[in-house]
This record gives structure tokens, sequence and C-alpha cells, in this order.
């Protein structure tokens, strides 16, 4: 799959310090076609994103991760593009490993889940412990055994990500998509990536006590 | 006696209700296969026990062998606290669901380069 097949989604919710790193990095990667999703930040991210040279759109209010994330994903299915990388705008994902990423795709895999690494001692211990619980909730509702449930970096083909029915609005949207790929039948595979853990990305993401509200969001969609 | 009927009158009126909204919303994909078989054995069963408020008594004496007259009262009081959770709930989650819909697409539909106007337009 060739760089221009693929559009690269970065949900943003006040992330103006990084942004722009984050857009140049992708693109010196050779991914020109990025789309930032302005998540209604109180900040400049809109504004430093597309003088970084990417495509932006703004929420109106904000929605959560998961709502700029299929934000991202429902504009890239109006594009030519064939795949969709989401990644975070905190600067954590390396964008070298987009190309590690997608190189599935080619095979006939649907989906490519990202893998960090739990030994890495830069990895903030209350993190990992809320990964371990989440992966295992995961696979407790939606069947699929994952190493890393909560990664933002994932590869998607456009194919599959018309035949997924997501609406989670939080951090649930990572469990949501592993809970399609078992109940649309998709092909997936996991892909160990690279995690740049600066002090300012350990400031961002999600804390691990957002545990319970991922858990209640899974449980909404597959009770209620 | 006039009072317990009345009640029991209601909490059918309000299961056969809440039970032809959920079945309405899940023929209009509104809502989801689980959430229908869900909620339908919920207000089915609710309502059973408003009718023979004697199953409790039976299932608490099967369970622990003695005869639990409150739990009569509780289980009526429960059908209207379900009854609202639940309005309130569904009701909730549809406007949520909407209105992120609406600002996605509003969003989307703002980036897309907007159609020269036609002449009959400008003037």
């Amino acid at each position: 799959m060739k760089p221009q097949d693929v559009i690269i989604v970065i949900p943003a919710y006040n992330e103006a310090k990084a942004i722009h790193t984050v857009v140049a990095a992708v693109k010196k990667a050779g991914f020109l076609s990025v789309v930032v999703i302005d998540d209604n930040s109180s900040d400049r991210t809109s504004q430093v994103a597309r003088k970084s040279g990417a495509v932006v759109i703004r929420h109106a209010i904000n929605l959560g991760v998961g709502g700029s994330s299929l934000t991202g994903i429902k504009h890239a299915l109006t594009t030519n593009s064939r795949a969709i990388v989401l990644m975070d705008a905190d600067g954590q994902h390396d964008p070298d490993n987009i190309v590690t990423l997608i190189a599935p795709l080619a095979h006939g895999i649907d989906v490519v889940l990202g893998i960090r690494d739990y030994t890495d001692p830069a990895m903030p211990v209350d993190k990992k412990f809320g990964n371990v619980i989440m992966n295992l909730v995961t696979w407790i509702l939606c069947g699929i055994r994952v190493k890393d449930s909560q990664c933002g970096f994932k590869a998607i083909t456009a194919q599959a990500a018309r035949k997924m029915e997501l609406n989670g609005l939080g951090y649930e949207f990572h469990s949501e998509i592993i809970s399609e790929i078992r109940s649309k039948r998709l092909r997936y595979q996991e892909v160990p990536i690279r995690t740049i853990y600066s002090d300012y990305s350990k400031s961002r993401g999600q804390l691990a006590l957002n545990a319970v509200n991922i858990i209640t969001g899974l449980i909404k969609k597959k009770v209620l | 006696m006039l009072f317990l009927w009345l009640i029991k009158l209601i909490a059918v009126l309000t299961a056969f209700t809440v039970i032809s909204k959920s079945y309405v919303d899940f023929r209009k994909h509104r809502e989801g296969r689980p959430m229908f078989i869900f909620w339908t054995v919920i207000w089915v069963t609710t309502t059973l026990i408003v009718i023979y408020p004697l199953l409790i008594d039976k299932v608490a004496l099967f369970l622990q062998n003695q005869s639990v007259s409150l739990g009569t009262l509780v289980a009526i009081m429960f059908v209207f606290m379900l009854f609202l959770v639940y309005r309130i709930y569904k009701k909730a989650a549809r406007i949520e669901f909407d209105l992120a819909q609406f600002s996605r697409d509003v969003s989307i539909a703002q980036t897309k380069p907007r159609k020269p106007r036609s002449s009959h337009e400008k003037n």
C-alpha cells in the first residue's frame, strides 16, 4: 500500500503545544494526507494544525476521543483513501511506525492494532495497570484477547471501516473496534510499536481510573 | 383491594407501553436486538411479579425458607422506578447520539469546498 493511499487521522484536544511536531513528523515520514480533528479545543490547536499543513475539522462541541476518531474515519471515507491510520496527537506515537502498521493491510488484514511495550520502564505504572485491566475487560466483553486494547495507534482498511458500527464517544471506542472485529468477522493483526514517553505525553492521555468509564461504556454498548 | 388492582393495571399498561416502544425502536433500527430482548425480559418479569406477588414469596421461601411480604411492595415500587430510569436513559442516549452525529456532519461539511453559486442565486 502506497503512502498516498493512506489518510492519517489525529484526534486532538488542547494539543497546540504538540500538534505541529506530530503533523510535521507524519508528513516527513511520507504521509501527506493528514486530518486533525480538533475536539473543540480552547487553545490554538486548529490554527497550529492548519499552519502545519493538515486538514482540520473542528467540532462545535467536545465529543471525546472516540467521537473525534469517528469524525476522522467518516471524513476519510469521503476521500479516495484505501486505509486509515489513527494516531495520538501528543507525540506518543512514532510516525516511522506507520509503514510497519499498514504493511499487513496489503496482505488481506483488515485491522492492525499497535502494541505498546509494557516492559518499557518509561511506561507509567498506573497506566500499565489500567491497560492490563482493560485488556481483561475487553477480552470478557468483546471476546477477543488482544495484547493492548487501549492503544490509539491503529490502521484500518476503508472497506473494514465502512462495515464497522461505531458510536462510542470516549475511550471505550478502542475496545469497540475490537468488538466490531469480532462481530463483523474482520481479520486483524497486532504489531509492536515504539512509544515515545516525554513529560508532555505522560501528562496527557487517559487516567487509569478512566477504566471505570470505559467499562460502563462497553457494558452500555453490549447490554443496552 | 381496588387500589391493588389499579396498581396492577397501571403496571401492565406501563410494561405494554415500554415493550411496544422498544419494539418500534427495534424495528426502526434505533435499538439493537440485545437491548430489545433485555428490556422485554425485565418488563415481562416485573409485570408477572406485580400480577402474582406470591411469586416473590415463593422465591423467598425457596431461597430462605421464610415469607417476605414486604417484597411485594418493593416490587411494585420498583416498576415505576425502573420505568423512569429506562425512559430517561433512553432519551439521554438518543439525544447524545443525535447531537454527536449532527456536530460531526456539520464539522465535516464545513471542511468541504463550497460549490460556486449559480448566476440565478447571485441575483
